[in-house]
């Protein structure tokens, strides 16, 4: 939805609610009251009835014409003031009500003389209900055994149904009544329980774009979870952009370094004072170059990974052939260098081939730097039902303990390797291929001199179900 | 003068001494902050140039340390790092100055001179003594109005007395403002290029203090 409003949707849910109550509400003492009025009505009708037949007296037994009792039978003007309707002859109510009386063979004895006379001569005893030219009529019959006479007593519905109209109305006005004031105090209690909410919002809205601090305002119960949420999210930012600052720095600082230095080589090439000299700054700004263009393929490589999707480009090889082609991929003098022991099953890995090969080829050519001439560096695979874990030993000097945590941290190298040549970016390279490979990779000393990599790559058959999962 | 230069970046150095080498500096080179505080430790430099990013930490850190040990050796900061955070940081722990990479070598080399000149508490590049007028800035130096070619070597002794005017500067400060750490300079190469100094200007100018050093007399006051 999208004008979907917390306040609005509360306040008129809670009022139409309120005013379904107060309109129930109403509307049963409507129907009490009705039912009260026709009792009392009924028991009126009734009451009449049996007093007329009391004092009945048949003046004449010849009277051949009923006796008419007059009433002031004017219409119905609409509504009145009492006092207007109250004449000297009567009430105009007087039409609405009224009485037969019949002898038991059914003959009028005497009426109220409405104008027109009602069909009510062959009613039994007790409460009827009449349809007449587009009236109704309560009547009630009563026959005195006594005097031998049915007395019928009458009156017009709309008689009823006026009073209960007025009796409903005047529910009407309690209603307004209540309700207003109800209402004021649901949009109070809204306003008051929504107010943290809105407080919520306005810090939201109005926090600096570059603030990642947690958030910290006091929040009710309900709106907890969101706070922790949005911190967390915030958590997330401000280390992922603290790892982009860090690595803009560390990359702007790798790349100037060998600029200065092709720029002070240059300037001395100038004021040069024998050929020696600018052919010895020329070959520094030679070897410069080179250093920055490996680094900057090494930070293009990174990139490339990075914006690699998980699953591209995977097949099944051969472990040994990737050992080997990670071997063959090094420099042949410096691999002569060392003994090899390599010790693989012959089992198949699902991967992408160059990748792999590469991230190989990475960690044996640091084994290679970082160990002496003619030490053994080893290579072995365990297969377990889920993975096959590669690991890559030398007897180099390792690194001390605190730093193993850093290791694959991109510009990262151990100082007591600053002499060895690097960018710094190859073990990042090599723990972002492995990721991709949904695969682990750790770093160990070797006691009591050497150092391991441990890659454990998931079998295919793992993989392939996660990347259907 | 001498200078300690603190870089972790080989190439990078190598091309700083030899262009500062060329412009009358001695300088010194360490590696990592260790090799640099033992360094400032065991002797005495003009100035120091710190790169903060080094292998075993951040420069910044032994730059405070050295303040607050009362060392007082200007310290250029020389770095790649260019946000103004880590300037100000610098700055406000102790350094003299800031140069970002990449620069140029007559830059840093100013900026290098204007705090000399400032630990020195001189108005301007120019000694004066007498009749003799030493230019560190254009590296010149006149005697007498008229302008005296001087060597490399002799220049940097020249200007270190200078720097001193009218105090005793030691034998072995000016062997290694010339010479450096590692130099295997006959004993008395010292004396040669001071004799060849004297005859290009006023002999009486430059005294020897016999056992103590040298001294250039201070003619102005």
């Amino acid at each position: 939805m999208k004008f979907w409003s917390l306040r609005r949707s509360l306040v008129i849910g809670i009022n139409l609610a309120v005013i379904a109550v107060l309109v129930f509400t109403a509307w049963a003492s409507y129907r009490d009251i009705l039912h009260e009025l026709d009792e009392v009505f009924d028991a009126q009708l009734a009451q009449t009835a049996k007093s007329l037949a009391a004092f009945y007296t048949h003046s004449s037994e010849t009277q051949s014409v009923p006796k008419r009792i007059p009433i002031s039978n004017y219409n119905d003007t609409g509504e009145d003031e009492s006092a207007n309707e109250r004449g000297p002859s009567g009430h105009k109510y007087e039409s609405k009500i009224g009485y037969h009386i019949y002898n038991s063979e059914g003959k009028l004895l005497a009426l109220t003389n409405q104008l027109k006379i009602l069909p009510l001569k062959n009613l039994d005893a007790g409460y009827h209900t009449l349809e007449n030219d587009a009236q109704t009529w309560f009547i009630f019959s009563y026959f005195s055994k006594s005097k031998g006479i049915w007395v019928r007593t009458f009156q017009r519905e709309d008689v009823r149904s006026e009073l209960s109209g007025y009796l409903a109305t005047e529910q009407l006005y309690p209603l307004v009544l209540m309700w207003v004031p109800i209402s004021l105090i649901i949009l109070f209690i809204v306003y008051l329980v929504l107010k943290p909410v809105n407080r919520f919002a306005i810090h939201l809205r109005a926090r600096a774009l570059n603030n990642l601090s947690p958030i910290e305002s006091e929040l009710p119960k309900e709106l907890i979870p969101i706070k922790q949420a949005i911190n967390k999210l915030l958590h997330q930012i401000k280390m992922f952009s603290e790892r982009e600052k860090r690595f803009i720095a560390d990359a702007s600082h790798e790349l100037r370094t060998p600029l200065s230095a092709i720029q002070v080589h240059a300037e001395n090439i100038i004021h040069a004072e024998s050929l020696e000299d600018s052919k010895q700054s020329g070959k520094a700004i030679f070897s410069t170059v080179e250093r920055m263009s490996h680094l900057v393929n090494q930070l293009l490589r990174l990139n490339r990974l990075d914006s690699l999707d998980k699953s591209t480009d995977f097949s099944e090889i051969e472990l040994k052939t990737l050992v080997s082609a990670a071997i063959n991929a090094l420099p042949t003098n410096t691999v002569e260098n060392y003994q090899w022991q390599i010790d693989a099953p012959t089992i198949k890995i699902a991967c992408n081939e160059t990748l792999i090969i590469s991230a190989l080829t990475n960690l044996l050519s640091n084994a290679m730097k970082f160990s002496p001439a003619d030490s053994k560096i080893q290579i072995n695979a365990v297969e377990t039902s889920e993975s096959i874990t590669i690991k890559i030993m030398d007897q180099g000097t390792g690194v001390p303990t605190e730093m193993l945590q850093r290791m694959g941290e991109r510009f990262y190298r151990f100082q007591g390797h600053s002499g060895i040549d690097g960018s710094g970016l190859g073990l990042s390279i090599t723990s972002k291929i492995i990721q991709l490979h949904d695969g682990k990779i750790s770093f160990n000393n070797i006691h009591p001199t050497g150092f391991a990599v441990q890659i454990e790559l998931p079998k295919s058959t793992v993989l392939e179900a996660k990347l259907n999962s | 003068m001498r200078l300690l230069l603190l870089e972790d970046d080989k190439t990078l150095a190598e091309g700083i001494i030899k262009g500062l080498n060329r412009m009358g500096y001695m300088v010194e080179l360490a590696m990592n902050l260790s090799q640099a505080e033992s360094a400032l430790k065991t002797d005495q430099f003009e100035l120091a140039i710190f790169d903060l990013g080094l292998p075993d930490g951040n420069a910044v850190s032994l730059i405070k340390k050295l303040r607050k040990a009362g060392q007082p050796v200007p310290i250029v900061v020389l770095t790649a790092w260019d946000d103004v955070d880590t300037k100000v940081l610098a700055l406000n722990e102790g350094a003299n100055d800031y140069v970002v990479k990449p620069f140029e070598l007559r830059e840093l080399e100013a900026r290098v001179r204007v705090q000399v000149r400032k630990a020195n508490l001189q108005l301007n590049d120019v000694i004066n003594c007498g009749d003799l007028s030493v230019d560190i800035a254009s590296q010149q130096c006149r005697f007498q109005r008229k302008l005296i070619n001087l060597t490399r070597l002799e220049w940097i002794l020249l200007k270190q007395l200078a720097l001193h005017v009218g105090k005793i500067v030691s034998k072995e400060q000016l062997e290694t403002a010339c010479y450096g750490w590692d130099s295997d300079n006959e004993s008395n190469s010292l004396e040669v290029h001071i004799h060849h100094l004297r005859k290009k200007l006023n002999p009486s100018l430059i005294t020897t203090i016999r056992g103590l050093g040298y001294l250039l007399k201070d003619e102005s006051s």
